[in-house]
């Protein structure tokens, strides 16, 4: 059916040369019944087919962006096919039981009365068949004229036989903001070509010379599609427009085939409306309360914004806020995430297929990526909440060229903690964030953008202690286009974090301790597209981090406390890279990537050696070794391996498997469950070394309902080395030796994680459903005391089951509902097995580590999103949001703990939020 | 605009209803049992001019109700390193005993016990910790009630770690003072007024209190919290007393017991750490995996006492709510009024003129009888 240009020629001039004309203008049509609702004319064409057995012949290219919309009652063929074409371009002829569809000149099915007469050579036939089609095209009828039903002829145009592959490159951007659109997915459909544009929106595929079809999407945004007649290389940009303000009634279910067609697997990606949409407590948009309901991704708890991705530890997450590393992703006690919604484009996370430009980490990867400012004019938008108020300006410095966002969020949150419990009633606790994005275009060759982020946080739990721990963050890069083939992105930046505990209540004990950790890093990355078949990723970064373990000094005049600082540490990781990716053919791709990575303790440092055999402890240490400055102290380094293998069985099916491993250099050290602020961090050292993790996965992809509805089952299976466990009673802080209190344990992890998403039509969503166990071993008695006899324990994430759903309802433009479900298995506990009395009192007997669960956790969140009206011209358009988190009101323990009180001992369940909570805010545009 | 937002808010403030955010419950301990029952072994070796008391006992299941399974009928002695061996005798079913004992302050001591069924435990070896005095013991009038504190410090900068426990004694009275008694249908004078009316309570702390100075430049401990007065409490309704008892701790012994309020006094946090059973110095010689729980040291133990009156301390209202009841000189009504003891006479209203007795009042055994919330025995410190 899909006939291709050439067929149709042939058949056109076999029609017309080799058979009788037989004119047939009063034939009997077959009579069409049906409704034809918002399909593309192709699909049209293919039902017609079948309902009248006649054949259709057209140019599949750009057909499909004729929409056909109607009700055929009883209408012969002719007449149904007057009224699909009517006020459209398009021509049609019937000739025996064949329909030719044209643009603009119907094919004469009758031979003209002078043919005989006059001799046609077929190649000027040719040469006049081509001038048709290109006039339709070129014909400049601004009525109808849209980008998308206009060719665009990249290369110079010849009309010499095409061969060999061409390169199209350029950047996607919104139209209304001239913002450039990250993570657009442009593909060719036909050829299973498919590429999505980087983070400045810029993209390159390549494809063989010819006509064809582009289609351009991405989440949030209009579909879209270019037709173009590639000559050579050259460059197309592309304009997209946001779909929700669109009044206009266009239904959007073009293609969303690229979890089909990538390569990559467990990634997942949700773009800044639907993290909005989510509800969330207190009704701050929060883009790690919504990566926590993803498949995969588990928390201990409410308070809590620290997350395991696939049995991996909270430090085992890269967290990037533009190529930032962010050390702490939290604010409030974990109840907030330090992002600020406002200027969050997309967040994606990796869970499997980590590209090898990042590193570092074991388990996941999660990139934050921000909006650019608006490039056309000054705009901004404000937030209220129950906690937080948001401004952020954004515009234009240079029209077109250069644009800013600056966006702030501060806190008046102390009159919520008056609702905590008694033993927190008299905290306090404020923060802050301030985000500044600039980007810059020099010319269309170079681009430089400068993100800049501060954090801080200060608060007391009630009690004289303060603690307060804040982020800086600041990077610049520089993206240089050398041509549609090979470009380049180089980026330096500087990571900060650190955290202060002071007190001076009791004059003599006032102290005032820090802990610090900073990086500066480098990197270039280099992206060369070889061919259709072949693209290479490569590059080198290096970071080199400074870290302040701790400082304990006096506060005030009168404090006795002695000055005790931990030597600083510092330590240099670089990497080189390179990721082949490999078309092999258009069903089954490849790409493989090497890591390599060097990491080296730098001095002055201290180091302890102890002797061998037996548990690290400071009766042990057999020598001292001082090093001096810049020296080597040690190296440890080695490859890092991430292959990825897709192969589309059909359209819409395809398998994927993928391997990789990790090697992680920095530690978070922390026996406490939650992330809490005042975990510190550690480099590794002679005596702690680096975590090493592997993982295999196997996903299967399935789309439904012309790819609206996305299904994968994903399942893995992976492996830890060196994850740090504690010694009981550890003493983390202001530890000159802190290895005497860490081990090194290993770990594995599997589970099996499915989802159905849906991210069109009025309802939309996604149900995610995860198995998975993780469990931690330490067997080995010369580090510490063994955990459990040796046996493999449950971490204190281990949920096996855990249910999502997420979904909302637009029942108009301007209101829509979202419900938020999640059903999970309650975590590990340790009980008391037995009591016995001591010091007084009864004390607990605990059982062996994790070995019982805490109740299954269950809640249902609601939100209303109210939309103020879409009048495209007025001064400011303002959104509501109401909702309520919790809404059936169930304590969910958060923990379940036993203490001795007055000489016995009492059990207690422990809930963060323990009723529904009501929340609204109000949102303002200009 | 900016208006419009204020009025906005303001709506919506009125618009929300937050109730309580957090909550603790209680929740039953679960009926895990451990497959053993392990010896606990609790106590000291006192160094000092006093005795030295070793309690064993068992763990318990979660269910049992017995407070203490005591292990009776083992042989404890304290073993020095130059071998001499002093044995202590059970003098209550689990608790050993010795008097002073005539130990050698240069060397170290250790704890060797051999139960009813033929194990062997022994601790390690552990020298004799000197403790500084207590300087003071201060108190302070606080908003809502009196925090009491110890002061104390080493000139030879040495102790480092202490830990103390205290026990509370404090006077009350009942509200009225009984004069009359209704014995055998008659009202007669009681004998002695103010056995009824003059009680003492106490309350010694299950708590573990420890204190480090070891990140400070001198050994100096100010102002160490031991415990809080609530507002209007009872303990200063007439005068209270603390005696404060402080040893001095080996950094393993302050470890042990740091380890051991961690795990079941302070947890309940959002961000607590994961509880364990700690693991002292005491370990079984015959099957060396065997548990152990207690951490055996060796210190002396100094004391100090102070008293606070009601009248020390500003805006005291602790209250005591009665009743009185009136009745009439008729057997009849003071056979129904106090014929049943829920109710005490207290005192008698005579006529003005002829100074007969009219009526009695009384009130309620509570309000009258202090015995029942303490006892008349007044503490031989007082």
């Amino acid at each position: 059916m899909k006939f291709i240009l050439h067929t149709f020629i042939s058949i056109f001039f076999c029609t017309i040369i080799c058979i009788t004309a037989r004119v047939n203008a009063q034939a009997v049509y077959p009579v069409i019944n049906g409704e034809y609702r918002n399909i593309p004319a192709g699909e049209c064409m293919e039902r017609l087919e079948k309902e009248t057995g006649y054949h259709f012949y057209f140019d599949t290219t750009g057909f499909d962006s004729l929409k056909v919309d109607l009700s055929i009652r009883s209408a012969p063929l002719s007449q149904a096919l007057d009224m699909i074409f009517a006020n459209t371009t398009y021509k049609y002829s019937i000739y025996d039981r064949q329909v030719f569809i044209t643009k603009d000149i119907a094919v004469i099915t009758a031979l003209p009365g002078d043919f005989f007469e006059k001799r046609v050579s077929r190649s000027d036939s040719v040469q006049t068949r081509y001038i048709i089609t290109s006039v339709g095209e070129e014909e400049d009828k601004p009525k109808d004229n849209t980008s998308e039903n206009k060719l665009y002829e990249i290369g110079i145009k010849t009309s010499a036989p095409l061969q060999g592959v061409a390169k199209i490159a350029g950047y996607i951007k919104d139209v209304s903001t001239g913002e450039p659109v990250p993570g657009a997915a442009v593909f060719v459909e036909k050829l299973k070509i498919s590429v999505n544009s980087d983070q400045f929106g810029y993209y390159s595929i390549t494809l063989p010379k010819g006509k064809h079809l582009i289609n351009i999407q991405s989440l949030g945004k209009r579909d879209t599609w270019r037709q173009v007649m590639l000559y050579g290389d050259g460059s197309l940009n592309v304009d997209m427009k946001d779909h929700v303000l669109s009044l206009k009634a266009v239904v959007i279910s073009a293609k969303k085939a690229s979890n089909i067609n990538s390569l990559q697997m467990g990634v997942e990606k949700v773009d800044i409306r639907t993290i909005k949409q989510i509800p969330v407590v207190f009704g701050e948009a929060d883009v790690l309360r919504v990566i926590q309901t993803l498949p995969g991704v588990k928390t201990v708890g409410e308070a809590s914004t620290g997350f395991n991705v696939r049995g991996g530890s909270a430090d085992q997450n890269l967290i990037l806020f533009n190529d930032a590393t962010v050390y702490n992703p939290s604010h409030f006690f974990g109840f907030f995430s330090a992002f600020n919604p406002e200027v969050v484009s997309s967040v994606e996370l990796y869970k499997s297929s980590i590209p090898a430009k990042y590193g570092g980490r074991l388990s996941s990867v999660l990139d934050v990526e921000s909006r650019e400012g608006n490039k056309k004019k000054i705009a901004g938008s404000a937030g209220i909440g129950l906690l937080t108020s948001r401004l952020n300006i954004e515009g234009p410095l240079i029209r077109d060229r250069t644009s800013f966002i600056l966006g702030g969020r501060a806190t008046y949150a102390n009159w919520l903690l008056k609702y905590l419990p008694d033993e927190y009633k008299n905290s306090k606790a404020s923060f802050y964030d301030i985000n500044l994005l600039l980007s810059h275009k020099i010319n269309d060759k170079n681009d430089l953008y400068l993100t800049a982020y501060m954090s801080n946080d200060l608060f007391n739990l009630n009690s004289d202690t303060v603690y307060g721990y804040g982020n800086k963050n600041i990077v610049l890069k520089w993206k240089h286009v050398f041509n549609n083939k090979f470009q380049t992105l180089f980026s330096a930046g500087y990571d900060s974090y650190g955290y202060r505990i002071y007190s001076d209540n009791n004059e003599v004990n006032a102290y005032d301790m820090k802990f610090n950790i900073s990086q500066s890093n480098i990197k270039f990355h280099f992206n060369y597209f070889v061919n259709s078949k072949h693209t290479l990723d490569f590059g080198l970064s290096s970071i080199y981090y400074t870290l302040h373990p701790g400082s304990f000094q006096p506060r005030g005049a009168k404090s006795l406390v002695i000055p005790d600082i931990i030597d600083k540490e510092q330590a240099l990781e670089s990497a080189l890279y390179l990721t082949e990716k490999y078309n092999i053919t258009p069903q089954f791709s490849a790409q493989a990537g090497i890591r390599f990575s060097l990491y080296n303790y730098l001095g002055p440092q201290t180091i302890y050696r102890y002797a061998e055999g037996i548990p690290k402890e400071e009766n042990n240490i057999t020598d001292t070794l001082l090093y001096g400055k810049g020296k080597f102290i040690n190296t440890y380094n080695g490859p890092e391996y991430r292959i990825s293998l897709r192969y589309a069985v059909t359209d819409n099916f395809s398998v994927k498997a993928g391997y990789n491993s990790m090697r992680q250099y920095i530690h978070t050290l922390s026996n406490t469950t939650a992330m809490a602020p005042t975990d510190i961090w550690k480099l590794s050292d002679p005596n702690i070394r680096p975590q090493y993790g592997d993982q295999l996965s196997i996903g299967l992809y399935k789309n439904f309902r012309s790819n609206t509805i996305e299904t994968s089952v994903e399942t893995y299976y992976r492996k830890m080395q060196d994850v740090p466990d504690y010694k009981s009673g550890a003493q983390l802080v202001l530890n000159h030796h802190i290895e005497t209190d860490v081990f090194g344990t290993n770990g594995k992890a599997y589970g099996v994680e499915l989802m159905i998403k849906k991210l069109t039509g009025k309802l939309n969503g996604w149900i995610s459903y995860t198995w998975s166990r993780t469990f931690l071993q330490m067997n080995d008695s010369t580090k510490g005391l063994v955990i459990n006899r040796g046996e493999y324990y449950p971490a204190n994430y281990d949920k096996p089951h855990d249910v999502t759903f997420v979904g909302n309802y637009r029942f108009s433009h301007r209101f829509s509902l979202s419900l938020n479900t999640t059903y999970s298995t309650g975590r590990p506990i340790t009980i008391p097995i037995g009591k016995y009395f001591y010091a007084g009192s009864m004390r607990a007997l605990y059982s062996d580590r994790n070995a019982y669960r805490i109740p299954d956790y269950f809640k249902v969140d609601l939100s209303m999103n109210i939309e103020g009206n879409h009048k495209v011209k007025q001064k400011t358009h303002n959104s509501w949001t109401f909702g309520v988190y919790n809404m059936l009101g169930r304590k969910n323990p958060y923990s379940v703990y036993f203490v001795s009180e007055n000489g016995v001992i009492n059990g207690y369940k422990l809930s963060i939020f323990g009723a529904a909570i009501f929340y609204a805010n109000f949102n303002i545009r200009f | 605009m900016k208006d419009f937002i204020k009025n906005k808010y303001i709506w919506l403030a009125a618009l929300l209803i937050i109730t309580e955010l957090c909550c603790k419950e209680r929740y039953n301990l679960p009926q895990e049992v451990a497959a053993n029952r392990y010896l606990v072994v609790e106590g000291f070796i006192n160094g000092g001019a006093d005795s030295t008391f070793i309690r064993l006992s068992r763990t318990a299941n979660p269910a049992d109700s017995a407070i203490i399974q005591a292990e009776s009928g083992a042989i404890v002695s304290v073993e020095g390193e130059d071998g001499n061996s002093f044995y202590l005798n059970e003098t209550e079913k689990g608790k050993y005993a010795a008097g002073i004992l005539p130990f050698n302050n240069n060397i170290k001591y250790r704890v060797n016990i051999t139960t009813g069924n033929g194990s062997k435990y022994v601790s390690d070896f552990v020298s004799i910790q000197r403790t500084p005095q207590i300087d003071s013991i201060s108190w302070n009038r606080e908003s809502n009630g009196v925090q009491i504190y110890a002061n104390t410090h080493d000139p030879q900068n040495d102790t480092r770690y202490y830990s103390w426990g205290f026990t509370e004694t404090w006077e009350f009275h009942s509200a009225y003072i009984s004069r009359w008694e209704y014995r055998n249908k008659k009202m007669v004078l009681r004998s002695y007024p103010d056995s009824l009316y003059t009680c003492w309570q106490s309350y010694t702390s299950p708590n573990i209190i420890i204190g480090s100075t070891a990140k400070l430049s001198e050994d100096i401990v100010y102002l160490q919290p031991l415990t809080f007065i609530p507002q209007d409490s009872w303990k200063i309704g007439s005068r209270y007393s603390i005696l404060v008892r402080q040893r001095a701790l080996s950094k393993g012994a302050y470890e042990y017991f740091e380890n051991l309020r961690k795990n079941s006094e302070q947890l309940g946090s959002i961000f607590d750490p994961q509880p364990s059973t700690s693991i002292g110095n005491i370990r079984c010689v015959n099957n060396p995996s065997e548990i152990v729980l207690g951490y055996i040291y060796s210190s002396t133990e100094v004391e100090k006492r102070i008293f606070i009156s009601r009248s020390e301390v500003p805006k005291w209202q602790y209250v005591f709510f009665c009743e009185e009841i009136s009745v009439k000189n008729v057997p009849d009504s003071l056979e129904q009024a106090f014929g049943g003891g829920a109710y005490l006479p207290t005192d008698d209203v005579r006529s003005s003129v002829t100074g007969i007795i009219e009526r009695y009042v009384g009130s309620s055994k509570s309000c009258v009888d202090c015995t029942l919330r303490g006892t008349n025995k007044r503490p031989d410190f007082w």
